[in-house]
């Protein structure tokens, strides 16, 4: 595994589930079409990424590339799985997180922080190039934050 | 070094006539065994061809199910071509040469269609 | 001592059969992969270009996943696995090693498709290897040959790697057999003939046989996507995000549209 560094881990609070809670910017166009792009295009790069979904903190969808996942569910998923994952990061004394990756049966799912406020869920089949996925990702996760950083600068 | 496959073919030498026999992928055309006189099975690509051909032909023509065996017969020879069961997977072909002198065509194409389900065992 | 350095993949194969090599060959690449070799002869390619035999028993349902996972428990040295699943009677000896020989052929053709960089040899790490395994001269002539095939019924393979096709809307001819059934209800206009592979638990190759011939029938279509040159452009699709869309743009540097090719009637008999 490359050094893998996110431009910051979680400050907040991701437990809440609430798809109630305020969302803080209105997650709609003109940015959706570009960061959704971002998305495809990690797919283009990566053999075996199949989907992903860019979500809030709080577990509200941004946007998705999703092909048989239900955007919301994963988004709401991904926020819960995060904070999880990062208290039990602390409790093992292992440092920050840096991803979460979910080998699964068929599959993997991976969870990525998005700067301070988003996460990145991938989902990738059996033959996912993880090696490739770890090259390219920091370099997405960095675009997916630079727009969004735009979306709350206006 | 003989394989689990060439040992499974080898049985079907013991048919009377039976020249040569291959195990080949009926999508690919891939051989992945031989016993006996590989000429004499035939080409493994040329045999998928011609069974996909010829189960298209059949489907088009309202023929239900799959292809079970092709015989094809020339002077001197008999080549017959059978369907694999296969619980998982694309399907294979059993691809043999009979010497027409010594085979009993109706035996033989049965006795390949009962041995052609015990082949992956 | 003989020449240093093979000039080639291939080249290094037929140098690790001849000396009998037990090992394995990492290389380098999009995707590349990772080559298994039990004394000289290829017995495993993992590659992410394509199913591995694991993908294809699981995939495919052959094998169920707690099967499975019993009898990695119960085997710890993956080289033993297959002796390990036939005994238990969950797959026949001569069938596991029917599967077994077309991953490596598969996966040998996948990684033939990308760019290959450089390979680095390693002592031997467990593998679900095919017994005995593919001497490497075959594996190359074989490559060769599938390259050849689909470029003589479509084009060139590396195009064909890249198209995503989606369901055909015209006149279809003739039955629907189960195969294509199957590989018709992974087709969307966002997976490549690889992402069909994976999910059915098939050959890549095979899939792009049947792919080739479903749009001969009707069954499919494509376009061919704009060179990549390795990582695609992000700017803003024709219609972005959504499932349709059947690839990105043609790159500006190709001035014509890429010729649309017709499979040839030849064996195949056409219409």
């Amino acid at each position: 595994m490359g050094p893998l560094s996110p431009p910051s881990p979680l400050s907040e609070n991701p437990e809440s589930l609430d798809p109630e809670s305020p969302d803080p910017e209105s997650p709609e166009p003109p940015r959706s079409s570009q960061l959704t792009d971002i998305l495809t295009s990690l797919r283009d790069r990566v053999m075996g990424v199949s989907e992903s979904v860019l979500s809030t903190v709080d577990g509200l969808l941004v946007v998705a590339d999703a092909d048989t996942v239900h955007p919301e569910s994963v988004a709401a998923l991904a926020a819960a799985t995060l904070g999880v994952s990062r208290r039990i990061a602390e409790q093992a004394k292992v440092g920050a997180l840096r991803e979460v990756v979910a080998r699964c049966g068929s599959g993997y799912v991976i969870v990525l922080a998005v700067g301070e406020r988003a996460l990145l869920t991938v989902m990738g089949d059996d033959g996912l190039d993880l090696a490739a996925f770890q090259r390219e990702s920091p370099a997405t996760v960095d675009e997916l934050t630079k727009v969004l950083a735009a979306d709350v600068a206006h | 070094m003989s394989t689990a496959v060439e040992a499974s073919l080898a049985r079907f030498l013991d048919s009377p006539g039976v020249t040569g026999v291959a195990l080949v992928d009926a999508v690919t055309g891939l051989t992945y065994g031989v016993a006996g006189d590989g000429a004499e099975a035939g080409d493994g690509q040329e045999a998928s061809d011609f069974a996909a051909l010829v189960a298209e032909r059949l489907g088009r023509a309202g023929a239900e199910g799959e292809l079970e065996s092709i015989v094809m017969t020339s002077a001197r020879r008999h080549q017959v071509l059978v369907t694999v069961g296969r619980p998982a997977g694309d399907p294979l072909l059993l691809t043999a040469g009979l010497d027409r002198e010594r085979a009993n065509l109706a035996l033989a194409a049965r006795g390949l269609g009962e041995l052609a389900d015990e082949v992956l065992a | 001592m003989r020449a240093p350095h093979p000039r080639n993949l291939p080249a290094l194969l037929v140098r690790l059969h001849e000396d009998e090599f037990s090992g394995t060959v990492r290389v380098a690449g999009t995707p590349g992969g990772t080559l298994h070799l039990r004394d000289g002869l290829v017995g495993a390619v993992e590659t992410p270009g394509a199913p591995t035999a694991a993908s294809v028993l699981l995939a495919s349902g052959r094998i169920g996943d707690d099967d499975w996972l019993a009898a990695c428990a119960a085997q710890r040295d993956e080289d033993l696995l297959g002796e390990r699943l036939v005994a238990d009677g969950l797959v026949g000896a001569a069938e596991l090693e029917v599967v077994c020989t077309a991953v490596v052929f598969d996966g040998a053709f996948a990684m033939s498709l990308g760019a290959l960089g450089n390979w680095e040899l390693s002592d031997r790490e467990p593998g679900f290897v095919a017994r005995p395994g593919v001497e490497p001269r075959q594996l190359t002539d074989e490559t060769t040959r599938r390259i050849a095939r689909l470029g003589s019924l479509w084009g060139p393979a590396s195009d064909l790697a890249r198209v995503r096709p989606v369901p055909g809307t015209g006149v279809v001819e003739g039955p629907l057999s189960r195969r294509h059934e199957d590989i018709l209800n992974q087709v969307n206009g966002r997976r490549t003939a690889r992402d069909i592979a994976f999910a059915l638990g098939r050959g890549l190759y095979a899939v792009m046989l049947d792919l080739i011939r479903m749009r001969t029938l009707g069954f499919l279509r494509w376009e061919v996507p704009g060179a990549l040159d390795g990582r695609p452009s992000t700017a803003a699709r024709v219609t972005p995000g959504r499932t349709t869309a059947p690839g990105p743009p043609p790159a500006p540097s190709r001035t014509e549209p890429l010729p649309r090719r017709v499979p040839r009637g030849g064996e195949k008999g056409g219409k």
